[in-house]
């Protein structure tokens, strides 16, 4: 026997509803009958699952590595094991780059990072939340986070840039937000080179992640 | 055990026009796929998308010189309870004849202190609903905001340069994969500064306003 049902939703678009979690309820509807849905990216920062961790304030930049070394960072995060983050922006400006032979990059890597300085608490991307990291993260400038070494067979690279000459004349800010992110399950570790052959760049850079427990996508 | 077919309602020539609180069947096209509507887009249509802006036509506005930690060109203040959502930021360059350009755009979750009021555009153009938010649209770091600190505030986007921008990008967007929630009390706001000479420029910023018990 096959049974026919019509799929119904309530409309709801001038007073939204403050269900509770664990009620079954109408998926709401616009006053066309458009079933409303929200993406992912967006419910993630609702659930209070976005961070932010940045670099330099206002006119105060930070200072890049000189060169960039393989083993060293200025900025990072770390997941532990059981968690996952997934960076969805970084944006990084360049204020000065009188150096040659530029060099940023933000990778991934299944293994933690350190540093003797720079701790830095991951800012919840909900103003007033309440909710802190389980990530840890380090903000430590011209390369003074201890990153396991870059390895083609270990690291992903999610972005790259670079310039061979001074940067007078060339883009300063890049900015990286994925279509396919990358999953980072922890253990593992985020984050960011930025450095010129001689002299290192003067930058702020911020990084948005969602951290989510492991279980909850595997 | 019995099979259960569920079926949409095929619409798509004219418009239903339900009410509010009304349980209806789930739009479907003339080929049966389910019709559906993004969170920002259904948004705007609940006339909840708020505009704030510098700049008309050919005069532009003045940023600092220096961007000074509490100057800031334009805000929009949260009050508690309510929650902003930014969803687009724009600024346009018009002449940069100074160096080491910086462009913030920020969140803190305290109110701004002080400069010109800005009454929020609504992005539904006859919309009668007016925004709950308060803004302010002063050039020349005129609008004071909390003091920024790694600690305490986001910083959503930046932008910057070290040399006169003349031959250059003079322009940027920024448009949120994962936004921001600003609950209030918070201030969003952006900051336009360069070295000696104040860059002139445009910009334009776009937000949902939505009740905080509406999201938490």
């Amino acid at each position: 026997m096959t049974e026919t049902l019509e799929a119904r939703g309530l409309i709801n678009q001038d007073s939204p509803r403050v269900l509770d979690d664990g009620a079954y309820a109408y998926p709401k509807l616009n006053r066309r009958g458009e079933l409303c849905v929200v993406d992912f990216y967006t419910q993630m920062a609702m659930e209070k699952r976005g961070f932010e961790v940045r670099a330099g304030i206002d006119s105060t930049t930070e200072t890049g590595d000189a060169p960039v070394a393989t083993t060293a960072a200025d900025m990072s995060v770390n997941c532990l094991s059981g968690m996952t983050i997934i960076p969805t922006f970084f944006n990084i400006s360049i204020v000065g780059g009188v150096g040659t032979v530029h060099q940023m990059a933000v990778r991934v890597i299944n293994a933690a990072s350190s540093a003797t300085a720079g701790a830095f608490v991951p800012l919840p991307l909900w103003t007033d939340s309440t909710i802190a990291a389980i990530s840890t993260a380090y903000v430590n400038d011209q390369g003074g986070i201890t990153v396991t070494a870059d390895a083609a067979t270990t690291t992903n690279c999610l972005c790259v840039r670079g310039a061979a000459a001074a940067m007078g004349a060339y883009q300063r800010s890049y900015q990286y937000q994925p279509l396919l992110p990358a999953i980072c399950a922890g253990l593992a570790c985020v984050y960011l080179q930025v450095g010129g052959a001689s002299v290192g760049d003067e930058y702020h850079a911020t990084l948005h992640y969602i951290e989510i427990p492991t279980t909850a996508l595997e | 055990m019995s099979d259960v077919n569920i079926q949409g309602f095929v619409q798509q020539d004219t418009p239903r026009t339900f009410s509010e609180g009304v349980y209806a069947g789930l739009k479907a096209n003339r080929r049966g796929e389910l019709c559906v509507i993004d969170f920002y887009t259904q948004m705007a249509m609940e006339k909840r998308g708020f505009e704030v802006r510098g700049g008309i036509d050919s005069t532009t506005e003045t940023g600092t010189n220096a961007i000074a930690t509490t100057e800031s060109e334009w805000c929009v203040d949260a009050v508690s309870g309510l929650t902003v959502i930014p969803t687009f930021y724009n600024v346009n360059i018009v002449t940069s004849a100074s160096t080491i350009h910086e462009y913030h755009l920020k969140c803190i979750g305290a109110a701004s202190v002080s400069g010109g009021a800005f009454t929020p555009l609504p992005l539904w153009a006859d919309s009668t609903i007016s925004a709950r938010s308060t803004a302010r649209a002063d050039d020349e770091g005129g609008a004071v905001t909390v003091l920024d600190a790694v600690t305490t505030t986001n910083c959503l986007f930046t932008w910057g340069g070290s040399v006169a921008l003349g031959a250059y990008q003079l322009g940027f967007q920024w448009k949120p994969l994962m936004p921001a929630m600003c609950a209030g009390p918070a201030c969003v706001y952006g900051q336009i500064g360069s070295s000696t000479v104040g860059d002139e420029y445009h910009f334009t910023f776009h937000y949902i306003e939505l009740s905080t018990a509406y999201i938490d």
